[in-house]
């Protein structure tokens, strides 16, 4: 009833308000604002729809230097992604238990640990609460934007399903890259419980990246894979601060794929059921073009497109969160994986294994929330405002109307008496 | 010897200190704070844009919903989160932050005072200018009676204690994390502030949750009252306003006061006429030099209003700024701009 309420008045009052809207500066900044959009410390970014390539960064289809770390997360199967919330926090924030869960992990172990690592200082005195699910909620909240991640290595291309990777004795580098194109590296190492966990520590407020790179070559094909997290370290008071908005990029990488910050964004942006997500793929700085990319969200929705010249490809995310009034939770986090990919004819050798094509992969997860227009109504609000008005108006005109009333004496007819 | 020559009765020259002074005590005084206000009204609803920042610690209703358009925050919203947090952070270390952000708020209201009120809160100005045009529509203003005035008086006092415990029993547990900031969802300035900047995303009702429906109908409740109050009541909110109760408890070390020489009052009555919160001490009161009371804005209306020299002034770390003169008064009086 309320959504429909919610449908049914919303246009009408944003048909009208919008004549006024565009004559305000809000409108005229938001448009002011569009052509800088998609900006990059590292290396220039593809604004509007188009990423320049970095002067730096290698252009031609060299083969892919082993990392450092030499990875055997087999980048052939199900992908590798980097998830910033846990599988049990997204599934107690999102599908609730309605899909199944991750097969191989232990959620008991690692939920009381998510607690932890979610916030270190909120946890404790949280424990306490009353209100549980007010104080997990206010704990992903702080942890969304908190400086210290906690993240996770997971497997297969179903957020809901994705199994976290388990250690087996394995650790493997992450390098993390920040808009002012300082690099660090961190481990996904053994979290004790068995399953790869890496923590990092963000400086200073702003957008980081954080990357996973693979490459292994099988049955003729070399398979490079970069799993990416976009982290972000922000508080409230950081707003105006425009560098802290811009997407930080590495050029050098072989694929990669950029969320599109919007022209508006700001460091409390989140990602809402219904709006366009636009992602670019680029390898070594430029665009990719008819680069496959998968979105698939947790409550299974997937959608399937090509990148144009610009390597862009632009999905409107589904509005999938439909509960009865009292089940409705503003704050529900949903988990979306964006996955890219594309072949080259590259041939070579990698540890001693010839090959004759190179497959890029790469992922990306991200998180999305209900849209305010979905519980947030405008004719309700306009309607109490006009409400109160007229009828404290006719109140006030009324009481005034039988105070300045003329006195009616009152006569007597002495003869009638 | 040396020195000028005087004679009995010839005019002397005055010096400059006194003609400042005589300056300002003759000055057109609604002229003069009503381009005051419009200056501070641009201020703290647009210097956002020009980037300009004064923290967040203001003690005035920079509205903190007013998004890129506010300079500054004001304090009541972080004060609320800040209260919301769990109780052992906030009676551990992270009340050292909280008692850091009050002395910051508290050092830029002892500027001021409640003068904040009177001359800088954009919501003040936005109730001086719905004056201005119900007076120019001819209507005939509102006032409060004695009864009704004494009934209404503890609002504010109610409405800072529940802004406080609200958000206090967030962190114990105890109130639900949708009731954060509760004098902010249902403070008109939310509203109506930010409209000003071009943005309306605050008029709306939130069924998101009980507690939120509560809050954001209440919101528009109160914005539609703020309205029709202004319209019929000079200065309509600040009786209600929790800031200015917060404001009057901690007034006593201000730098800017109203002072008072009981001596010098002929108890004509036309500081009462003219004080849009309708105090009545301030006519009354012959004894207390120190007049200024909780609903007082500090608009210095009194002052200008008063036609006796000395009887009532605005003083600044105990120097005097602006005080009555028989000869202000009359200079105003010609210009009809006393009310």
């Amino acid at each position: 009833m309320k959504t429909a309420i919610f449908r049914g008045v919303f246009p009408t009052f944003v048909g009208a308000s919008l004549l006024a809207f565009s004559a305000s500066p809000a409108f005229a900044r938001s448009v002011s604002q569009a052509p800088k959009s998609v900006p990059s410390a590292a290396a220039p970014a593809p604004a509007a729809g188009t990423p320049a390539p970095a002067a730096s960064a290698p252009s031609g289809p060299e083969p892919v230097a082993a990392p450092a770390n030499p990875p055997t997360v087999s980048p052939i199967g199900e992908p590798i992604w980097i998830s910033e919330a846990s599988p049990w926090e997204a599934r107690r924030l999102g599908a609730g238990g309605q899909r199944p869960p991750a097969a191989d992990h232990d959620h008991a172990a690692m939920r009381s640990e998510s607690a932890a690592a979610a916030s270190p200082n909120a946890g404790t005195a949280m424990s306490e609460a009353r209100n549980a699910e007010a104080a997990a909620e206010a704990m992903v909240d702080m942890s969304t934007h908190s400086g210290a991640k906690t993240l996770w290595l997971r497997r297969g291309d179903d957020p809901a399903t994705a199994s976290v990777v388990k250690a087996d004795g394995q650790v493997f580098t992450l390098r993390i890259v920040g808009t002012d194109g300082k690099s660090w590296e961190s481990q996904f190492a053994d979290n004790s419980k068995g399953v790869l966990q890496a923590k990092v520590d963000l400086p200073d407020m702003g957008f980081y990246s954080a990357y996973l790179q693979s490459s292994a070559a099988v049955a003729g094909v070399r398979d490079v894979t970069v799993a990416k997290a976009e982290l972000l370290k922000a508080n409230c008071c950081s707003k105006r601060d425009v560098d802290l908005y811009r997407p930080a990029i590495d050029d050098a990488l072989p694929i990669e794929l950029v969320r599109e910050h919007k022209p508006d964004e700001k460091v409390m942006t989140r990602i809402l059921s219904g709006e366009r997500a636009v992602y670019f793929v680029r390898s070594f700085g430029a665009p990719v073009e008819g680069a496959k990319v998968t979105i698939q969200t947790q409550e299974g929705w997937r959608k399937r497109a090509f990148t144009d010249a610009q390597g862009r490809v632009e999905f409107t995310l589904v509005r999938d969160y439909f509960p009865d009034w009292s089940d409705f939770n503003r704050r529900k986090t949903g988990t979306f994986l964006v996955l890219a990919e594309f072949e080259r004819p590259e041939a070579g050798n990698l540890g001693g294994v010839a090959y004759g094509a190179t497959r890029y992969h790469a992922s990306m997860a991200g998180r999305y929330y209900p849209a305010p227009y979905d519980y947030q109504s405008y004719a309700w609000g306009l309607g109490i405002v006009v409400g109160v008005l007229l009828v404290g108006g006719f109140g006030v005109w009324l009481y005034r109307q039988r105070r300045t009333r003329a006195y009616r004496e009152i006569v007597f007819d002495e003869r009638v008496a | 010897m040396s020195g000028s020559l005087e004679f009995p009765g010839a005019p002397t020259a005055r010096p400059l200190s006194r003609k400042i002074r005589d300056a300002a005590n003759g000055v057109d005084f609604n002229r003069f704070r009503f381009w005051l206000q419009v200056g501070f009204f641009i201020l703290l609803v647009y210097g956002g844009f020009a980037g300009i920042d004064l923290g967040g610690r203001l003690p005035t209703f920079s509205c903190v919903y007013n998004g890129e358009g506010r300079p500054g925050m004001c304090y009541l919203a972080p004060l609320q989160h800040q209260l919301a947090m769990p109780w052992q952070r906030l009676f551990g270390e992270a009340g050292i932050a909280v008692l850091t952000g009050f002395g910051v708020f508290f050092l830029w209201f002892i500027v001021l005072n409640k003068g904040w009120c009177g001359f800088v809160c954009p919501l003040g100005t936005i109730q001086d200018w719905i004056t201005a045009v119900r007076r120019r529509l001819g209507m005939r203003f509102a006032r409060y009676s004695d009864a009704t005035f004494e009934r209404l008086s503890w609002i504010k006092y109610l409405l800072l204690a529940l802004m406080l415990l609200i958000p206090l029993g967030i962190g114990a547990g105890y109130v639900s994390h949708d009731m954060s900031a509760p004098y902010c969802m249902i403070c008109p300035a939310r509203l109506i502030v930010p409209s000003f900047a071009g943005d309306f995303r605050q008029w709306v009702v939130d069924f998101s949750s009980p507690s939120k429906l509560a809050l954001t109908s209440l919101g528009a409740l109160t914005t539609g009252t703020f309205l029709i109050g202004s319209t019929v009541k000079k200065r309509f909110w600040c009786f209600f306003c929790p800031m200015s109760a917060f404001h009057y408890l901690l007034s006593k070390p201000a730098a800017f006061r109203l002072v008072k020489d009981g001596g010098k009052c002929t108890r004509c009555g036309d500081c009462y006429g003219v004080c849009d919160l309708q105090i009545k001490e301030i006519a009354d009161d012959v004894k207390n030099p120190q007049i200024m009371m909780d609903d007082c804005i500090v608009c210095l209306k009194c002052v200008a209003a008063c036609p006796e020299d000395g009887a009532l002034k605005a003083t600044f770390a105990g120097l005097t700024v602006f005080e009555s003169t028989e000869a202000g008064f009359i200079k105003r009086m010609e210009k009809g701009a006393t009310t």
